[in-house]
């Protein structure tokens, strides 16, 4: 599959909740893959939307997922537990990872594009150790 | 004569033998029951291969052969939230107790063990803390030394044990001989299933949880299986005997699908209403992580779906082929669920060995596996009540782990294979699969004379176009977006002409 490799933005952080200091943190992200990116000399007809009454150029792709790399720096320092878990989600839960956490290694996802945001939560099996929680800006 | 001998030696073995060794693993009448469950120990299920309810001195043999403890096997039926399917599912405990009356005395014993735990808030504390786990799987079919046991044949697997120790009872406990009455009292927790997996997973929403009094000899194979560990998430092992994975990673979520969509004319243009096929799929991939590599391998790789609607003359075998850069063996296991049903069609659940790549027939004869009575189509007609389509999971056990990078990136190869025109349609940029097809081996775009593919992808909140209906016509945004992508037109999908598409949400497919 031909893709056409953007890179969209540096990941802007935004701590919130859960406590942890958000200064220190690097995340970097990578996006890729974003929809058809158009250079072609086709354009719609004029008035209609039909693809009917249409035509694309041939780099169009037309996918409205775009793929994710996210590479946490570690988060864990002040951490008892050895047994330290992530989950990456977006909005309403919907899990994108969820193990152990393994700072060096980036994630890779594939979300819609018109999501913004993800979510971090990093955690232990230690009641003594604070949850992170994160929002990633897209 | 050699055989009177055996048989008077095996006699004579079996008279040398402590009473407790013909205790077999009973299914008991109560059942934990929307996250409850007040079970009576006497009380034996009606299914039960034993003949007599149990009493104290059967519970005292019980207890001996464990080495001062009772042990119990849960059958999870909990396959209803987040990643929980049949293969995998489960339950987390807050408390168990056993409860044991002697006449006006009753002692306590507090202390549980499973095999695995997890990490998890719950709708009163959003902290997660651990919580032991219980998980199953449906069809688990085990196999007991004894056919006598209550557990052969059945989906016991999650094994609790329950120590008897001085120190984890309210008083030392006497000889269970003398018992009048015994309880196990289960509480499990209540998650937060609004926080998706692992949550949603442990949640108790369906049940109920059958329970069974297991005996020694049927815990070794109950553990060797641990029906549907390897696939739940977020499981921290417990004992000796667990396998897990580190991680899994979902695609797109493991609570969204990709919805794919087809215009079946290949390689003539079609009417763009792509609903011609309308499958939703998601994949999850277990992981493990390499320590001399410093990388992810993956271990095994679970997939769900749905058929949402078919628009078609034409019928299809819908296969997913999930690429890699190396040869992939393993076994896979593939469950087709009737419309709206736990129940699988016949022939099923299926098992398949994966040799080279990863390429599985799903769905196979598409019109004929969601049909409707009087019309070629189904949820793409305007007059037309929804109908529900078939649900269809996979489990695929890898032989050895495979490196992550390896596998190409999702969405991977959803395809089709048109039975009339004998052509397949893959999205733009793949290669045909199909030995003998009418397009096998040719260099394809899959991209009509107009530029526009054969085959789209999308979130689970798009609704296919009534039959016949331009998809640019339903959604008037999507030519601007796919020909001139922006922040302002990238969620096009979410704002279809209402008219021109057949509302049929996630929330009615994915039953």
């Amino acid at each position: 599959m031909k893709i056409f490799s953007i890179l969209l933005s540096a990941l802007f952080i935004a701590g919130c909740g859960g406590g942890g200091d958000s200064s220190n943190e690097t995340v970097s992200t990578q996006t890729s893959g974003s929809a058809s990116v158009s250079t072609g000399t086709s354009a719609p007809q004029q008035n209609s939307k039909k693809l009917g009454d249409n035509s694309a150029p041939s780099n169009a792709e037309f996918t409205q997922f775009s793929a994710f790399l996210a590479t946490l720096s570690d988060q864990t320092g002040e951490f008892e537990s050895q047994n330290i878990y992530l989950k990456l989600y977006t909005d309403g839960g919907n899990t994108l990872y969820l193990g152990r956490y393994k700072p060096a290694l980036p994630i890779q996802t594939h979300i819609p594009n018109h999501l913004t945001r993800v979510y971090v939560d990093i955690f232990s099996n230690d009641p003594s150790d604070t949850t992170i929680t994160r929002e990633l800006s897209l | 004569m050699k055989k009177t001998m055996t048989g008077v030696l095996l006699s004579g073995l079996t008279l040398a033998m402590p009473c407790w060794a013909a205790l077999e693993s009973t299914m008991l009448r109560d059942s934990i029951d929307q996250g409850y469950g007040m079970i009576d120990l006497f009380d034996v299920h009606q299914n039960s291969n034993s003949l007599t309810d149990l009493d104290g001195f059967t519970l005292q043999g019980f207890r001996e052969q464990h080495g001062n403890m009772l042990v119990f096997v849960v059958d999870v039926n909990e396959a209803s939230n987040g990643t929980e399917n049949s293969e995998s599912q489960g339950v987390a405990i807050s408390t168990a107790e056993l409860i044991f009356n002697f006449g006006d005395t009753q002692v306590r014993c507090t202390h549980y063990a499973t095999n695995t735990a997890s990490l998890l808030a719950t709708t009163s504390q959003s902290t997660r803390q651990q919580y032991q786990t219980l998980i199953g799987a449906t069809g688990s079919n085990l196999i007991t030394p004894s056919t006598s046991s209550d557990l052969y044949g059945s989906d016991f697997s999650a094994i609790l044990r329950m120590r008897l120790d001085d120190q984890n009872c309210s008083e030392p406990l006497p000889n269970l001989s003398g018992v009048t009455s015994a309880f196990l009292e289960v509480v499990l927790v209540d998650t937060d299933v609004n926080l998706g997996d692992p949550e949603a997973f442990y949640d108790y929403s369906n049940g109920p949880e059958d329970i069974a009094i297991i005996s020694a000899q049927d815990i070794e194979p109950v553990e060797t299986v641990q029906a549907g560990v390897e696939l739940a998430p977020l499981v921290i092992a417990q004992s000796q005997v667990t396998e897990t994975v580190d991680a899994w990673m979902y695609y797109p979520s493991d609570n969204n699908y990709y919805v794919v969509t087809y215009e079946d004319n290949y390689p003539n243009k079609g009417d763009y209403d792509f609903n011609d096929l309308v499958v939703g799929y998601r994949v999850g991939l277990g992981l493990i992580f390499n320590e001399q590599l410093q990388q992810n391998e993956v271990t095994s790789i679970v997939a769900t779906g749905y058929m949402i609607a078919r628009g078609a003359a034409f019928t299809h075998d819908w296969y997913l082929h999930i690429p890699a850069n190396t040869v992939v063996s393993g076994t896979a296991l593939k469950n087709l669920f009737k419309e709206n049903s736990t129940e699988q069609v016949e022939g099923y659940p299926l098992e398949e060995t994966i040799t080279g790549e990863i390429d599985l027939k799903v769905l196979e004869d598409t019109k004929q596996m969601m049909a409707v009575q009087g019309s070629q189509f189904a949820n793409t007609l305007d007059n037309q009540s929804l109908v529900y389509g078939k649900k269809f999971s996979f489990s695929i056990n890898l032989d050895s782990p495979v490196l992550l990078s390896e596998f190409a990136a999702p969405p991977f190869d959803p395809y089709l294979h048109v039975k009339q025109t004998n052509y397949e349609i893959h999205l733009s940029g793949f290669d045909t699969r199909v030995t003998g097809s009418a397009n096998a081996a040719a260099d394809t775009h899959f991209k009509d004379e107009n530029g526009f593919p054969y085959a789209l992808i999308f979130p689970d909140d798009w609704y296919p176009p009534l039959e016949g209906v331009d998809i640019g016509q339903a959604y008037e945004q999507f030519l601007d977006y796919a020909l001139s992508p922006s922040t302002d037109n990238e969620s096009w999908y979410l704002s279809p002409q209402t008219s021109e598409i057949k509302p049929i949400s996630k929330t009615f497919w994915s039953w």
